[in-house]
């Protein structure tokens, strides 16, 4: 469908709905099914991934504000563990990133084709130029 | 100024020929941004590192890349602060955001929101909150390009401002958010290629020991091993504890960040953009953490004060030094090269800014709140263009009048901002059935009143070193609310929700809400697919 220039916007609620209501019975309880599972996995693994690397950033900001000595023993001539620290929290973002686009590719993503499949429509494919 | 002559001729050309590559972008851009899906996000069509490089040039603004090398070189260890609390933010975004705000909105952030509760206020609310995020960002991007400006070029910082200004309502007006995207991209590239050629230069200098650079600017700094441990910057411990929050928190509540989300198709290119940025800006931000060092080093602490009190010319009088000195040929170009990518920088960040502040006036408060969702398209797009020249114009004579404004402290009350007021309201949007109208409502007007509030009584505005009142002691000792304001803003919408009655509709449409977030169906579709 072109974008039509006059098309109206619907207030609130209206547009771009697509609750599967006109779906039959048993596959609309089988989408929902696959929704819940996607939500469980993601609580079993995005919160403690999320908590994890907050944590480690917060003991990070806490050990240089409060125990300067600790941050400034020398690891390897003048590079202290205050500078480690500073790195580590890339390292820690970078790890939590790929783990997580690992996981979402074997665990989620299929998922979300089944349910796509069952709601009646095929995702798009990655954009193109 | 620390250019000669020379150094002004080569800024000159470089500067002009980025203007000249944005200008052909923006007109080659104007036939794909005429629809409201074109001009407010890109027709949707964007590839995941296309829009990954635009956001990290979006995210790449001129307080890291002047600001961190500025501030490490003159206070040492603290200013990594900014270098790693601005990709912790990532994870937040990466994990929780990224992919359930694609799915679930459409041009803004308050799209999350106003999808299962009462549209009008709380996009009334979020309007005013993300537009008050994107005047105090612009104005640090503004107040920044005057104060670079007077630093490498023979003109007045108003003359920049007014130029920057005018530059970016240009590209946004006529290109929309295509043109915006490239010139990100653009300058996202040119950002990355001069630091990494810097971090060569500089540690070639040094035979690539960062335990040689690290022990040549301690010693330089007259400061000794307490240049390389923290304590110089913060004096009170809670400011750093405070603003790391901030830093980490907020990003994923800043809406310019947020709405080039939805510049993509589908979900798993919203992941990819994410990875991309982590990616680019994470090596951009390592390599931030040498730049300064090196500058205390190489060119000195005293030679950098002399240039600009709060230490903004450090990265481009390390450029000159590592070129081949003042004077040099070498250390000219590079300067030069430095010089126009910062301002490219700038221009770039802009143009985000301004694009979307002037979408969450148009799409929400005038489509959403004003006319109650009942307008065309044509109409949204026609508004939008109005309001990016109201923002230009507000935000030229504000930064006009703010001048004297610190920068860092600035772009610090933005992210303050975001995290306690846009970030609750998204997180519970998202993730808490209960969560109703009543709750969403008190966060964002609390979030946002008590970081700004406690910004005006805290020593960045009362007091000896503050703006106004020099003679009186600030309420507060903090310079960086995130640490009292965020846990207010979250409190706040939890608080408001429990009070209030349970609302009905708003838990019926979380489930909608979460089938549409997590897989995606009924989401936005791309252009390209009309």
């Amino acid at each position: 469908m072109a974008l039509s220039e006059t098309q109206t916007i619907p207030g609130r609620f209206a547009y771009a709905d697509a609750s599967p209501t006109r779906l039959p019975l048993a596959d609309k309880a089988v989408a929902n099914g696959i929704v819940k599972e996607i939500a469980r996995r993601r609580v079993q693994v995005v919160v403690p991934l999320f908590l994890c690397s907050f944590a480690l950033y917060v003991a990070t900001l806490v050990a240089l504000s409060y125990f300067p000595g600790l941050v400034g023993y020398k690891i390897f001539g003048s590079i202290n563990l205050a500078y480690v620290l500073a790195l580590a929290q890339f390292a820690i973002t970078f790890l939590t990133a790929f783990i997580y686009a690992l996981w979402t590719r074997r665990a989620i993503d299929p998922l979300v084709a089944d349910a796509f499949a069952i709601l009646g429509r095929a995702p798009v494919a990655g954009g193109v130029r | 100024m620390i250019a000669s002559a020379h150094g002004h001729l080569f800024t000159s050309l470089f500067f002009f020929g980025f203007i000249a590559l944005s200008l052909g972008l923006t007109w080659w851009s104007m036939r794909r941004a005429r629809d409201a899906t074109g001009f407010f996000v890109a027709g949707r069509r964007l590839t995941g590192w296309q829009n990954g490089l635009a956001i990290s040039g979006d995210y790449m603004s001129a307080a890291s890349f002047l600001g961190i090398a500025g501030l490490v070189s003159l206070f040492g260890y603290d200013g990594l602060l900014y270098s790693f609390g601005f990709i912790v933010g990532w994870v937040v975004i990466v994990l929780l955001v990224a992919e359930p705000l694609r799915n679930s909105g459409k041009y803004t952030l308050s799209d999350v929101m106003a999808f299962r509760l009462r549209a009008r206020p709380v996009r009334a609310a979020a309007a005013a909150s993300s537009v008050t995020i994107g005047l105090f960002y612009l104005l640090a991007q503004l107040v920044g390009a005057g104060a670079i400006a007077s630093l490498l070029l023979p003109i007045h910082p108003d003359t920049a401002i007014i130029l920057v200004g005018i530059l970016m309502v240009v590209y946004v007006l006529f290109g929309g958010m295509v043109a915006t995207t490239y010139v990100q991209i653009v300058k996202a590239v040119l950002v990355l290629a001069a630091t990494t050629f810097l971090t060569i230069l500089l540690l070639n200098r040094f035979d690539f020991s960062v335990d040689a650079l690290l022990s040549a600017a301690a010693s330089a700094s007259g400061k000794g091993d307490a240049f390389l441990e923290p304590g110089l910057y913060f004096t009170n411990k809670l400011d750093l504890v405070s603003l790391g929050l901030g830093l980490a928190l907020g990003t994923a509540g800043l809406p310019h960040i947020m709405m080039r989300f939805y510049t993509v198709p589908v979900a798993k290119d919203a992941r990819a953009s994410a990875n991309w940025v982590i990616g680019v800006v994470g090596l951009y931000l390592v390599m931030t953490t040498v730049l300064g060092f090196g500058a205390t080093a190489l060119v000195g602490r005293d030679t950098i004060i002399a240039a600009n009190k709060a230490g903004n010319s450090a990265a481009p009088l390390l450029a000159l030094q590592l070129g081949g000195g003042p004077g040099t040929l070498g250390g000219e170009i590079l300067v030069a090269f430095i010089s126009a990518v910062t301002f490219a920088t700038i221009l770039a960040v802009v143009a985000g800014l301004i694009i979307a502040a002037a979408t969450n006036i148009a799409h929400d408060l005038y489509t959403h709140v004003i006319k109650a969702g009942v307008s065309s398209e044509k109409i949204e797009v026609k508004v939008a263009k109005v309001a990016t020249i109201a923002v230009g114009v507000a935000a030229i004579t504000l930064a006009l009048l703010t001048k004297s404004l610190n920068v860092a402290f600035l772009v610090g009350l933005a992210f303050a901002v975001a995290a306690s007021a846009n970030l609750p309201v998204i997180l519970y949007s998202l993730y808490w059935k209960r969560f109703n109208t009543a709750g969403a409502v008190s966060a964002l007007i609390a979030g946002v009143a008590s970081a700004v509030g406690l910004v005006l009584a805290g020593p960045a505005v009362i007091g000896p070193k503050g703006l106004m009142l020099t003679d009186v002691q600030p309420l507060i000792s903090l310079i960086n609310p995130g640490i009292i304001s965020i846990p207010i803003g979250f409190f706040a919408g939890w608080l408001g929700t429990v009070l209030a009655a349970r609302e009905l509709s708003s838990e019926e449409r979380f489930i909608t809400l979460q089938v549409r977030a997590l897989t995606g169906f009924g989401s936005e579709q791309s252009a390209k697919t009309h």
